[in-house]
């Protein structure tokens, strides 16, 4: 809860500090710059919040079950089926009539996963068949620098946008869904168990980059832009903590070491931004660059 | 606006070290392996593990089939540097019940002892191979441990059925008995019953020691007046006394493991007649004096399974020279204690394991400077499969520095 606040408070101060320095412009005469005239621009400040579906893409195996029976084990890595939520804040540059920057502070909760089949056959028909469902929530602090184009200027703007971040993990966490059907012990169907929820913070590293591609459409209602979009995110390293693949003994009790893995997200987003320029005039109007 | 973009450039300069650091590490380097074949009805049971010339591992063990042997059949694994398997050996008839560990040959091989089914369970000694050659049978009725000792030969303990004697022999590497000698042993019930459930491993093995003290004189587990007695002797005066001796207390009591550190001196482990587990780091044994094992004080460590087997290596780590004591606790667990030889204080305490239960098989040093330590568990909470915990010497050093 604590992480949570910082989170909170340091995106809150973030984008104050980026207010202050698009407010500290409306009171400096227009200067022509490299950004162009005071009329030219416009900053916009919000938050935005939506949900994403999260996926694994392993980049090499470990296993620690080893056959000597030829078998090898079989990791089916899950699609994008879990669904995750983020929110952030959100503070757009646009600095020329359809080119803008944008800075996305967000926290991301995802979700991946795999699964592990293991079959035991013996003497008078004794078997046992289970299937672990590996879950894991990872949430992360992102902050994403992206460039967006608007396509068409008119009442609903369709835009297309890609940009770079970089990803600090806040927490993670793991838990096993565990189905079994063991006839050896009188089973005749399958059954669900669930293990305990472990902190699984040190499996990770902290930081991965993340490059995004994205489009939209954004309308503006009186001074407010709101907007929805689709994004997709690709981690751009391995994720997986090299030097605790096998210090966490409860992942080997499980049978477990993570592969090397980078994580991709398809995320559905809804904005509401605020213009921070306004032209002194009577009807309080706002710069439209 | 330059605030903004040092906050940003700081982050991503952040992130690129803790990416950087998080470098590829050698697959032999660390690893977890558990060994999985699928079948409902095996058992494996670990005992010892060495590493091979090519920075492999050769492990030796034992299984049951589901009735297939009132004895565990010997079973030998080797696994290549990183862990992956590369081949087996599963006895299927003669050989079963091993009874030593893994013993160094002078061309860079190993071999070890396993008793002969079809042969009133005399000692055979086998290579570790794939294949494994019967190097020599000896007539030694019952064979309970074997050992190199430093001469070239063997030293052993056997207990021939209600013979109500403990033999101690010594024999050449061809087969041949160099020397023997007797010990008496009051009891001829509840002994009986204790080496056929040891054999036949249906309770924790008793403790079988075997070892060479300089000299001539040997260290052995024998049998006497109803106790599991630990003996040094050189086997050459006659009668039925050996020259020193630890008494137990009744067969609930006895020396676990005892490795010599220099003269005297040892490093041992006892468990009490309630089971208790006792660590004795440093504890100074006369060749020719009357102990009893409740003599020796020691570190009681309630948290050890009760009559639990313990293994001990001297090591040198970090330069320290340490005594590795590793045996499994009561929740499941293997657990590596390490201790200052030159002190007997406790370094680090490191446990293995989690879910299901981890017992001990054994550790070896290896040649990078970390550790392997084999053992067994128990996958889906019932098939008894070897695991192998390779840890790096990184690690291993961090722990005693």
């Amino acid at each position: 809860m604590r992480t949570l606040l910082h989170i909170f408070l340091g995106i809150f101060f973030c984008a104050i500090s980026v207010e202050s320095i698009a407010q500290r412009r409306t009171y400096k005469p227009a200067k022509k710059d490299y950004l162009g005239s005071f009329d030219d621009s416009q900053w916009w400040i919000g938050i935005h919040a939506g949900v994403n579906l999260g996926k694994a893409l392993p980049l090499k195996r470990y296993d620690i079950l080893e056959f000597t029976n030829g078998n090898s084990v079989n990791k089916e890595y899950d699609g994008f089926r879990k669904l995750g939520v983020q929110t952030g804040a959100r503070v757009d540059f646009n600095f020329l009539t359809n080119l803008s920057v944008s800075f996305q502070p967000t926290y991301n909760n995802m979700n991946v996963g795999y699964e592990v089949a293991y079959q035991w056959q013996g003497q008078d028909n004794n078997s046992l068949n289970l299937r672990y469902h590996h879950r894991i929530r990872l949430n992360y602090l992102e902050l994403p620098l992206m460039i967006r184009f608007d396509v068409l200027r008119q009442a609903f703007k369709p835009y297309v946008q890609g940009g770079l971040g970089y990803g600090m993990l806040i927490k993670a966490d793991k838990y096993i869904e565990i189905e079994s059907f063991d006839r050896a012990s009188g089973a005749n169907n399958p059954i669900q168990n669930e293990s305990p929820v472990i902190g699984a913070k040190n499996l990770f590293i902290t930081s991965q980059w993340i490059w995004y591609l994205g489009g939209g459409l954004s309308t503006e209602l009186g001074n407010v832009r709101l907007g929805a979009e689709l994004n997709y995110k690709q981690g751009l390293n391995n994720v997986t903590n090299r030097l605790n693949r096998y210090s966490d003994q409860r992942m080997i009790g499980v049978l477990d070491a993570l592969d090397d893995m980078t994580l991709q997200n398809i995320q559905i987003e809804f904005y509401c931004v605020f213009p921070m320029k306004f032209l002194q005039i009577s009807s309080f109007r706002r710069v439209r660059p | 606006m330059k605030k903004f973009f040092i906050i940003i450039l700081a982050t991503f300069v952040f992130g690129a070290c803790d990416i950087s650091k998080n470098k590829e590490i050698k697959p032999e380097e660390v690893f977890v392996k558990i060994y999985e074949n699928n079948n409902f009805d095996q058992n494996f049971t670990p005992l010892d593990i060495k590493q091979t010339a090519d920075g492999g591992y050769l492990i030796l063990g034992e299984y049951t089939n589901n009735g297939f042997s009132p004895f565990p059949a010997v079973y030998l694994m080797k696994v290549q540097p990183d862990g992956k398997f590369e081949w087996e050996y599963l006895a299927r008839e003669n050989y079963v019940t091993p009874i030593s560990e893994l013993l160094p040959t002078t061309d860079g091989n190993f071999e070890f002892f396993c008793s002969a089914q079809s042969d009133s369970l005399k000692p055979v000694r086998l290579s570790a191979t794939q294949s494994p050659q019967e190097l020599a049978k000896y007539n030694l009725i019952r064979g309970l441990v074997a050992n190199t000792l430093p001469d070239g030969n063997y030293g052993f303990v056997s207990y021939p059925q209600n013979s109500q004697n403990t033999i101690v022999s010594i024999g050449s590497p061809n087969g041949t008995i160099l020397r023997s000698k007797q010990y008496y042993n009051q009891d001829n019930t509840f002994i009986e019953e204790r080496i056929d459930r040891h054999l036949r491993r249906v309770r924790t093995p008793l403790p079988m020691l075997m070892g060479s003290r300089g000299g001539n004189d040997l260290f052995f587990t024998a049998f006497r007046l109803s106790n599991i007695a630990v003996m040094s002797d050189d086997l050459a005066s006659a009668g039925s006394e050996p020259k020193g001796i630890i008494n137990g207390n009744s067969y609930d009591s006895a020396i676990s493991a005892m490795i010599q550190i220099s003269g005297n001196t040892f490093a041992m482990a006892r468990y009490n007649a309630d089971g208790e587990t006792v660590f004795i780091p440093r504890a100074e044994v006369a060749a020719s004096s009357i102990y009893t094992n409740t003599s020796f004080r020691g570190n009681v460590l309630p948290e050890i399974s009760k009559f639990a087997r313990v293994v001990i290596r001297r090591a040198t780590i970090a330069q320290k020279n340490v005594l590795l004591y590793l045996t499994d606790t009561k929740n499941g667990q293997i657990v590596l204690f390490i201790y200052d030889e030159a002190t007997g204080n406790l370094i680090r305490t490191q446990y293995f394991g989690s879910s299901n239960t981890f017992q001990i098989g054994s550790l070896t040093l290896t040649a990078d400077g970390g550790i392997a330590i084999v053992g067994k568990t128990f996958v889906a909470g019932r098939f008894g499969r070897i695991c192998l915990f390779k840890l790096s010497p990184q690690e291993v050093e961090k722990w005693v520095k």
